[in-house]
This record gives C-alpha cells, sequence and structure tokens, in this order.
C-alpha cells in the first residue's frame, strides 16, 4: 500500500467534491447570465436613450450656432449695395413669401402671415464656406424626420430654391414635435410633453422691439422676422426602439437657444 | 487508509473555493469591464460637446473684453494714460494704422502667452492681411479679471487690428477690387453711388464716419479644444454734422421756410451767434484747443426746392438788424445764391441722416438708446436734469417734451423732441438737437444773465404737431422755428471741442460676429 499513496502534495479532487463544485458553479453562473442579460437589456435600452440625446444634443447645437452665426455680411458692410443678391444677406432671418421687398408677421400655430418662419421652418441666411448661403430647417406635418438644405443664396424668395427636389436632407430622425399621426399614443405616454395634445413648435422666435425683446407674436409693430433675435428650439426626439423590457416608447426633449449676433441691416 | 483519512481532515475540499471564486471573478470582471468601457464612450462623447461649447463661449469672453475696453469710459480703457497714442484720439476714438496690432494676453498661471510663437500663434493674421505678424506694428496689454484670484474665461489672446476689405474678405464699395492698403471705416450717414442713405462700411474715412475694428479672440482650453472667434465692431456715432453754429432746417415748400427772430436792439450782455471756434467767453473744454478754423454763424438747408432757397436765406439776412450784424459773425463766403458778406450761408454740409424727418426720427431713437437719461416728461425743468453732468463728465440727455432751463448749465448731448425755451442764465456746452417740434425760444431777457451754448444747436421740425400727442411724423421737413427777440445770456459760440466731447461714442457696436475654422 505504502507503494501506490500518492506523496503529499499529489492529492487530487475527489469526484464529490468536484461534482459539488462544478453545481455551485453553475448556480452561480446561471445567476449572473440572468444578471447579465437584465444587464444588457437595460444597457441596450439606456444606450439606444443616450444616443438619442446625444443626436439631439448635436442637433440643437448645430442649429443654435447657425443661428449665432446668421446673417454674415449684413448690408451694413457695404458702402454700395452689391448689385449681386448672392454677394451680402438681407436678412439673417429670411421669409416667405415675398422675400425680401415685404416683411411678413410671425405667428404661431398657424397665426401669422409668414409661411417661413414658423414653428416648424426656419431658413437662415449666413456666409457658409466663403457663400453667402441659405440654411432651411423643416419639420413637415406627420413628418418625424427634421430635414436640413443648404443652398447659394439667390435674388428673391428662398422657399422654391431651397424646396427643390434633393436639396433637403434628413438631418435628425424620429423628432416627435409635429407627429400628427401618432401624437395621441405619444401624449397618453408623455402628457406634460405635449401640452393638449397639440404639436409642440421646434422654433420660437424672440423679436427686437424699442422696449427691449419680446415673443415676436407680440411684438406688435416689430413682429418682423428682420427683428428676431432669439430663436429658441425645442426638439423632442424617440428612440428607436421601444425599450427592451418594458416595449413603452422612450422619448427625450432637449431645449436650446440660438442668438443671432450680427445685425439685422 | 489511516494515512489517507489524516490527509483528507488535513485539507478537506482545497482549492475548490479558489476555483469557485477565481471564475466568479472573472465573469464579473468581464461585465464590469463592458460596462466602464461603454460608458467611458458616452462620458467622450459628451465631454466633447462639452468643451467645444466652453471655449466657444470663452472666446466670445474675450470679444466681449476686447470690446468693452475700446470704450472710452471703461473704467479699463485701454488707452487710460493715453497709453497708446498712435491707437487712439484724446477724444477716444480708434485711430489704428494698416500695420498697428493690439494684443490683450491672458495666460494661465506660470504660462507665457506670445501670439508670434506656439503654441498660441496666431496664424489667421497672416491670412486676413497678407503679411506676416514679424512685419506688423505689434503691441501688447494684459487681460483683466473681474474677481482677483479667481481664473478667468480661457481665451489666450484678443487681437485689435483696423479692418481692410481684404481681411474681411468682402468688396465693401462694391469696386470689383479688394483693397488691402485703406482701413475701413463704418459711416451711419453714408450715401451710396445712387444718392440714398446707405449706413455702411466705407475705404476711407469721413466726417460723420468712426474707424471699424476687427476684434479677434483665441480660446483654448486645457485638453486643446480651440475656438477663434471674430467681431467687427465700430464706435457708434450717430450720423451727427454741425457744419454751422446754429443750423435751422427749412420746410424749403413755401417762403420763408423758418420762423427766425433775433433782438431788434443792442442788450448787455450782448447775444451772439458767432462762427469762430471756442470764442465763447465761458468756453474752455478741458485737455481740447479749439481748431483756428471758423464755421458759418447761422446755416439752413433747402433741400427740396434749390431755386427757393433764395427766399430761406433771405429770411434771415432780413431778421439781422444792420446795427446788430457785428454780432453775428463766422465764416463768409459771397456766391451765387446771396450776396451778402454775413456769416449765413444756405449750403451747408448736412449729414445725410439729418435731411429728412424719417431719418431723423431713427437717429433720435438710436440716441435714446444710449442715452445717459431719458426723460419723457410734457414740461422738463432744470430738476429733472442729472446732477453727475459736468465738463469732465459730459452726458446724454434725450427729453421726450418740452424743456425750460432757467439757471442750468449742461455738458454733453442733448435732445429735445418738444419746444425748448433758455433763459438768459441757462446754457450748453456741447450739442444741443431740437429735433421733433423743433421750436427754440431764448428769452427772459432782453439783455441779463451769463448763460452761454458753447458747441452747437440744430433746429428740425420733424414731428406735426397741429394735434395733440403722441405727434406724427411730417412726410417732409416742417418749419423750424428759432425766436431770440427778447433773448438774454450771451448767446451761441461754434465750439469743435465741445462738439466733439459730445459725440464720443456711447459703445462700440457689433457690425458682424464670425466663427473662423481652426485647423
Amino acid at each position: 500500500m505504502k507503494g501506490v499513496t500518492p506523496a503529499d502534495n499529489e492529492w487530487g479532487f475527489t469526484l464529490i467534491e468536484l461534482m459539488v463544485a462544478m453545481a455551485i458553479f453553475l448556480i452561480i453562473c446561471a445567476a449572473m447570465f440572468e444578471l447579465l442579460q437584465l444587464s444588457q437589456e437595460r444597457y441596450a435600452s439606456e444606450n439606444q436613450l443616450s444616443g438619442t440625446f446625444q443626436e439631439a444634443r448635436l442637433a440643437v447645437d448645430q442649429i443654435a450656432r447657425d443661428v449665432n452665426d446668421s446673417g454674415y455680411p449684413s448690408l451694413g458692410m457695404f458702402s454700395n449695395i452689391p448689385t449681386n443678391a448672392g454677394a451680402y444677406v438681407s436678412s439673417p432671418v429670411a421669409w416667405s413669401p415675398n422675400y425680401p421687398t415685404s416683411s411678413c408677421l410671425v405667428g404661431t400655430a398657424g397665426g401669422g402671415t409668414c409661411f417661413t418662419p414658423g414653428d416648424f421652418d426656419l431658413i437662415l441666411e449666413t456666409t457658409v464656406n466663403g457663400t453667402v448661403s441659405w440654411i432651411r430647417y423643416q419639420l413637415l406635418p406627420g413628418s418625424t424626420t427634421l430635414t436640413r438644405a443648404v443652398v447659394q443664396k439667390t435674388s428673391g424668395d428662398p422657399w422654391g430654391p431651397t424646396s427643390a427636389p434633393g436639396v433637403m436632407v434628413p438631418f435628425l430622425t424620429n423628432v416627435m414635435n409635429n407627429a400628427t399621426g401618432q401624437l395621441a399614443q405619444i401624449t397618453a405616454a408623455y402628457p406634460s410633453m405635449f401640452p393638449g395634445g397639440r404639436p409642440v413648435p421646434v422654433f420660437q422666435y424672440t423679436c427686437d422691439t424699442s422696449a427691449g425683446e419680446a415673443p415676436c407674436p407680440t411684438a406688435g409693430a416689430s413682429n418682423s422676422p428682420m427683428n428676431i433675435r432669439d430663436v429658441d428650439i425645442t426638439l423632442i426626439v424617440m428612440t428607436q426602439q421601444p425599450d427592451m423590457q418594458t416595449h413603452a416608447l422612450k422619448l427625450v426633449e432637449l431645449n436650446g437657444r440660438g442668438h443671432r449676433a450680427n445685425p439685422s441691416y | 487508509m489511516s494515512e489517507e483519512r489524516k490527509l483528507d481532515k488535513k485539507c478537506p475540499e482545497a482549492g475548490a473555493a479558489l476555483l469557485i471564486a477565481i471564475f466568479a471573478l472573472l465573469l464579473i470582471s468581464v461585465v464590469a469591464i463592458a460596462l466602464v468601457v461603454s460608458t467611458g464612450t458616452d462620458s467622450a462623447l459628451t465631454g466633447n460637446y462639452r468643451t467645444s461649447a466652453s471655449a466657444y463661449y470663452a472666446g466670445i469672453a474675450g470679444l466681449e473684453e476686447g470690446r468693452g475696453r475700446l470704450l472710452w469710459k471703461n473704467a479699463n480703457y485701454l488707452n487710460i494714460g493715453n497709453v497708446f497714442p498712435g491707437l487712439f484720439t484724446p477724444s477716444g476714438a480708434p485711430s489704428f494704422g494698416l500695420t498697428q496690432v493690439l494684443y490683450i494676453l491672458n495666460p494661465a498661471n506660470g504660462e507665457t502667452v506670445d501670439p508670434t510663437v506656439a503654441p498660441y500663434a496666431d496664424n489667421e493674421y497672416q491670412s486676413e492681411f497678407g503679411w506676416a505678424l514679424s512685419g506688423a506694428n505689434l503691441q501688447t496689454v494684459n487681460s483683466v479679471f473681474p474677481v482677483a484670484g479667481l481664473p478667468g474665461p480661457l481665451y489666450k489672446w484678443v487681437r485689435i487690428t483696423p479692418a481692410t476689405e481684404q481681411s474681411l474678405g468682402i468688396d465693401v464699395n462694391w469696386d470689383g477690387y479688394i483693397d488691402n492698403a485703406t482701413p475701413l471705416n463704418y459711416d451711419p450717414a453714408n450715401q451710396a453711388a445712387n444718392g440714398t442713405l446707405q449706413p455702411g462700411l466705407i475705404v476711407g474715412s469721413s466726417l460723420t464716419s468712426g474707424q471699424a475694428l476687427e476684434v479677434t479672440a483665441l480660446a483654448v482650453l486645457p485638453n486643446n479644444t480651440q475656438k477663434l472667434v471674430q467681431y467687427l465692431v465700430a464706435p457708434l456715432y450717430y450720423g451727427v454734422s454741425i457744419p454751422a453754429t446754429l443750423i435751422l432746417s427749412s420746410s424749403g415748400t413755401a417762403s420763408p421756410g423758418i420762423n427766425f427772430q433775433l433782438p431788434t436792439s443792442a442788450s448787455t450782455p450782448t447775444f451772439y451767434i458767432n462762427g469762430y471756434d471756442g470764442s465763447g467767453p465761458n468756453s474752455a473744454a478741458p485737455n481740447c484747443t479749439p481748431t483756428a478754423i471758423p464755421t458759418w454763424a447761422i446755416g439752413v438747408t433747402d433741400i427740396y426746392s434749390p431755386p427757393a432757397d433764395y427766399n430761406v436765406i433771405q429770411g434771415v439776412i432780413n431778421a439781422l438788424p444792420a446795427a446788430l450784424q457785428g454780432d453775428y459773425t463766422g465764416e463768409t463766403h459771397r456766391h451765387h445764391h446771396h450776396t451778402t458778406s454775413l456769416s449765413v450761408e444756405d449750403q451747408i454740409s448736412l449729414s445725410p441722416v439729418m435731411l429728412t424727418p424719417a431719418s431723423l426720427n431713427e437717429m433720435v431713437q438710436t440716441i435714446s438708446q444710449n442715452a445717459d437719461l431719458v426723460l419723457n416728461k410734457t414740461n422738463a425743468t432744470d430738476t429733472d436734469m442729472p446732477t453727475a453732468m459736468s465738463a469732465a463728465n459730459p452726458m446724454t440727455v434725450v427729453v421726450n417734451g418740452n424743456l425750460t432751463l432757467t439757471s442750468f448749465t449742461g455738458y454733453g448731448l442733448l435732445v429735445v423732441t418738444g419746444n425748448f425755451v433758455s433763459n438768459p442764465n441757462a446754457g450748453w456746452r456741447g450739442i444741443v438737437l431740437a429735433v421733433g417740434a423743433g421750436n427754440v425760444t431764448f428769452t427772459g431777457g432782453p439783455g441779463g444773465g451769463n448763460g452761454e451754448y458753447d458747441g452747437g444747436i440744430f433746429i428740425a421740425q420733424t414731428l406735426n404737431t397741429s394735434g395733440s400727442p403722441p405727434y406724427a411724423l411730417l412726410p417732409n421737413m416742417g418749419t423750424a422755428s428759432f425766436n431770440a427777440s427778447n433773448a438774454g445770456g450771451n448767446g451761441i459760440f461754434y465750439n469743435s471741442c465741445w462738439i466733439n466731447a459730445a459725440l464720443q461714442p456711447p459703445s462700440f457696436q457689433v457690425l458682424s460676429f464670425r466663427e473662423i475654422p481652426t485647423n
């Protein structure tokens, strides 16, 4: 017996020991994997939400920057009015109809006489890569894609050139501000985001008046796109997929403000 | 067997716990690492946005420091003590030469900021002006922080330079040529080639313009995020010109075009209207010597029907009693409109802004927005005037209503939209614009008092005062009225020093803003 007895450092595990260890390990593993799956689902949902936040934040930032920079170069930078209307900015915020000869009234919820600027439509005029251009943001009724266009400025009304086929490109998807077809569903889930169950304006405007700034629709004689100083931006964006655990719609709302630094003359 | 039992008892289940613990640890580590990696990615994205916005606002802070310190009345005015005599005039107007550059440096603690070398080299200068920074006349000044001991905004330098067509990349006069040798000015009274009023940048300068300056700021955050932003600014001038001591804007549509009355007999003291610069007995202005160039004692406008201006100027001449014509002296010039040798003129070079009710009304609104005091009173008097006003602290006061001065002496720019009445002991050092009702009366005499007006007075009727307020703007200029038939005091004396003091810019206006891409 002495010949088959292992030395002190050669003792292994008994079968029972291994089986108990494996069983405990498998139980822990199962628990861990269950936890991991939950974590992954939660992570995937939060990751989507975070990604949506990031996209919306970048969009708000881009719009705010475009508003900040709008109006360069203004007519006040010339001693003689250029014969080429594409060489200068007539107004930091362009409008339609009758641009640039006759101004319109900025309204909200269908008020006013401007087709643009409006709750879901904004055309800025500024220099992009050395060329005076129109930058247009538009969210059509029922659509969930905010589009953006950059076209070289020409004389006359910007509506046509910025609406030409292929000019407007998707800028941000799943924007729910004006999603009239899904409004009832999302209002039920997020009633505070959609007061009264109505679409939420992407753009709201503050105008310069002799008594300071005031919302353009209440600015009286100063209600004009030429007097727009600040643009409040609200984006309500839905994640690409519903929540993996609750299967509920996930919406984020981001607010920003662009402040025009250039003069409007 | 007894040996085996002994070993079993010695190390029961030895190694199994370790094995399980290692596996469990491994698993947890994998999950933890995955979470850390994903969180780190999100943080990086958020961080990028945050630093970008921070750099943007740091750059804006630099621009605002530069713009604010250009103003003569700022406590941290760049030219305090006249340390940069080549960059600013004594009255606070910028006068940068083409190659002159002023940097405001804002290094962090222990850091050196030198725009000529890395890491904060100003490579933009050469791309704007076409020559290297080493070829420029470079001067520096340090930034100021509002709170000592606290770190300020993270911009490294602010560059202030004149602007040219080339530096802006804009053909401002639309002549097909980009000028790189002539600094630009901003003229609120600029007339385009077709004669229309076109406030804007001009190549060179004019009497009513101020130099346009580029203010450029570089912001650099600790993580090396950079932003380069730029203002184009100019001193805010209103487009006021005073080419005569007393100016009346005539209706130009009918004779006489103005109402004009002077004392009909001698009085003590004599009531003068004098076009010789600085001729008032009490006219001394601090740190300023009047020019030796005389101007007209009395000027009138006639812009609508040039042949009719014979009537307007003749009305003035007729109002000057022959025995008292020596009391109204200054520049004299005979020409075809009139042959008198009196110091009266109907072809004065008045700023285009002062030629129509609409542009004058706009000018008054701009002055009101930047005034030290706006009085909305039906009848204002001495007691409504600001007590802090002094020769060293001229102010801008707008009275939306009537004003009667009895024994007050003011300094700066005074705008009265109603009737302006001055008594023998009242005076003003600077400019009086009676624009609106266009009605000025010197009364309380004849003779008596020692009140004195040094600078200039402009009178224009732009409002239809036949009804009740608010008065409507007239489509064409109305009939200005000046009644000194019962005047006292010393009179009105042209004074370029007080005129310049009254027109010191209240602020530097932002003409444009842009972000410059950095590589």
